[in-house]
């Protein structure tokens, strides 16, 4: 029952953050570009609850996401999962309980999907593609994705300590000391 | 017998006494009757303005509670007028918009009223910052198709993408997967605008004639080529051009027409 009411308030957040992109970061963002909270939100529930529900979590919510946003559905269905994997991986290298650690994860997760998301749009949309100015947008979004995870971190500590909790038996902090 | 005598002496002296003080006391000067009198009258005075005061205080005291429950009264009346009021000014302020909307819709659709078109607006923006795509308040419903061509007062934004029963997705002309198929307008020769990355508001023309002489400031509209977007729509102007060696590569910047950053009303051109 617990699990179901993480789950619903998973969902919850999910669209907070639709709303924040589709209109608080319209306003409120760096030259123009926006962080990418989505991929930080699936990592962290890959993170935190376990990788199955995380791929699954994270397919919902990119199949949600290209439908409201995109002109492609799927792709960000099939990334998202991906992300779910990677989160795996690296939660099995790196402990999750660290600020810095949290943002390397994102920055590195970020960055794929968006390289990826380029190149498929390159390949199937034939999209302009030019190094630098994705270069420099792409150092931008990772930059604000960091900049929210610090703000955010003392919030996204405590919900992961307790998601955690209810998913795994928290064994975050005897599993590295 | 004599005892009562002497009493009785005695009593009529005391009445005379009285009697001759009365007489002296009433017909002595009113100057020091006064000043004999001033002290008593002075204090007297003060227990009767002391009195007097605080009976007035009661008095005025009624009033003043009889007069609150009025200003009370006032007060909620005001209260009730201005809530009236602010609501009917809110009402204004969303017939205001509504007008203004309705105003820009009838430009639009006096502007491009060659076309059949439907009126709408932007209800959502791309969260990518590496594609720009809007979504509409028009869909299946309203007749909407897939290719067909959106603008707004200014010049083109796009073409309809994808459709949902009550909304649509449009791929705007500054998008970097979208390609637009241009004339320079002193020239009538063509060139092909694609959108860039890391701006809404240039795009880059590219394919331009050898023998094709651009200015800036030209204005670009779109050719009617390729099949999406109908002939003489304004894309925008000039705004810089880049020559390289070889001249077959030289391109342009174009200063979109549209401001993609505020942009609210829009129409659908209906395919013909």
């Amino acid at each position: 029952m617990r699990k179901v009411r993480i789950i619903i308030f998973f969902m919850i957040v999910y669209f907070l953050i639709v709303f924040l992109q589709a209109n608080f970061f319209s306003w409120f963002n760096i030259k123009g570009i926006q962080p990418n909270l989505f991929v930080v939100f699936v990592l962290f529930v890959c993170l935190y609850t376990n990788s199955k529900i995380g791929q699954i979590m994270g397919f919902i919510i990119g199949i949600f996401t290209d439908l409201i946003f995109s002109n492609s559905v799927g792709i960000s269905a099939v990334l998202f999962m991906f992300i779910g994997y990677a989160g795996e991986i690296l939660q099995k290298r790196f402990p999750k309980n660290s600020k810095i650690t949290l943002i390397i994860m994102s920055s590195i997760t970020t960055a794929i999907y968006e390289v990826i998301r380029v190149c498929y749009r390159y390949m199937f949309f034939s999209s302009e593609m030019r190094f630098l100015p994705f270069a420099m947008t792409l150092s931008i979004e990772l930059a604000f994705n960091a900049l929210l995870i610090i703000i955010l971190y003392p919030v996204i500590n405590k919900a992961g300590i307790l998601v955690d909790d209810i998913f795994n038996g928290n064994d975050t902090v005897t599993k590295y000391f | 017998m004599y005892k009562d005598d002497k009493n009785g002496k005695i009593g009529f002296f005391i009445t005379i006494l009285i009697l001759i003080f009365l007489v002296i006391f009433t017909n002595l000067d009113q100057n020091i009757l006064g000043k004999l009198s001033s002290p008593f009258v002075k204090i007297s005075r003060s227990a009767q303005n002391g009195f007097t005061n605080l009976s007035n205080k009661m008095k005025g005291n009624e009033e003043y509670f009889s007069s609150l429950e009025s200003v009370k009264k006032q007060y909620e009346d005001l209260k009730r007028e201005y809530e009236r009021l602010e609501s009917e000014n809110q009402k204004l302020v969303v017939l205001e918009a509504e007008n203004k909307t309705l105003k820009e819709q009838l430009n639009l659709a006096e502007n491009y009223k060659e076309y059949e078109t439907i009126p709408g607006y932007v209800i959502q923006k791309d969260f990518s910052n590496y594609s720009k795509v809007l979504v509409i308040n028009l869909g299946s419903e309203d007749g909407i198709q897939t290719g067909m061509t959106v603008v707004a007062e200014r010049g083109l934004v796009g073409y309809v993408v994808s459709v949902e029963s009550n909304s649509s997705k449009v791929q705007t002309i500054v998008d970097t997967a979208s390609v637009v198929s241009g004339f320079i307008s002193n020239s009538e020769k063509s060139l092909v605008a694609r959108g860039l990355l890391d701006t809404n508001e240039r795009i880059k023309g590219t394919y331009i004639d050898n023998d094709v002489v651009i200015n800036e400031g030209d204005s670009i509209t779109t050719s009617g080529l390729g099949g999406i977007y109908p002939k003489n729509i304004i894309i925008g102007k000039v705004g810089e051009i880049v020559n390289t060696q070889n001249k077959t590569n030289r391109y342009v910047y174009i200063d979109v027409a549209v401001d993609f950053n505020n942009l609210s009303n829009i129409i659908v051109i209906k395919n013909k």
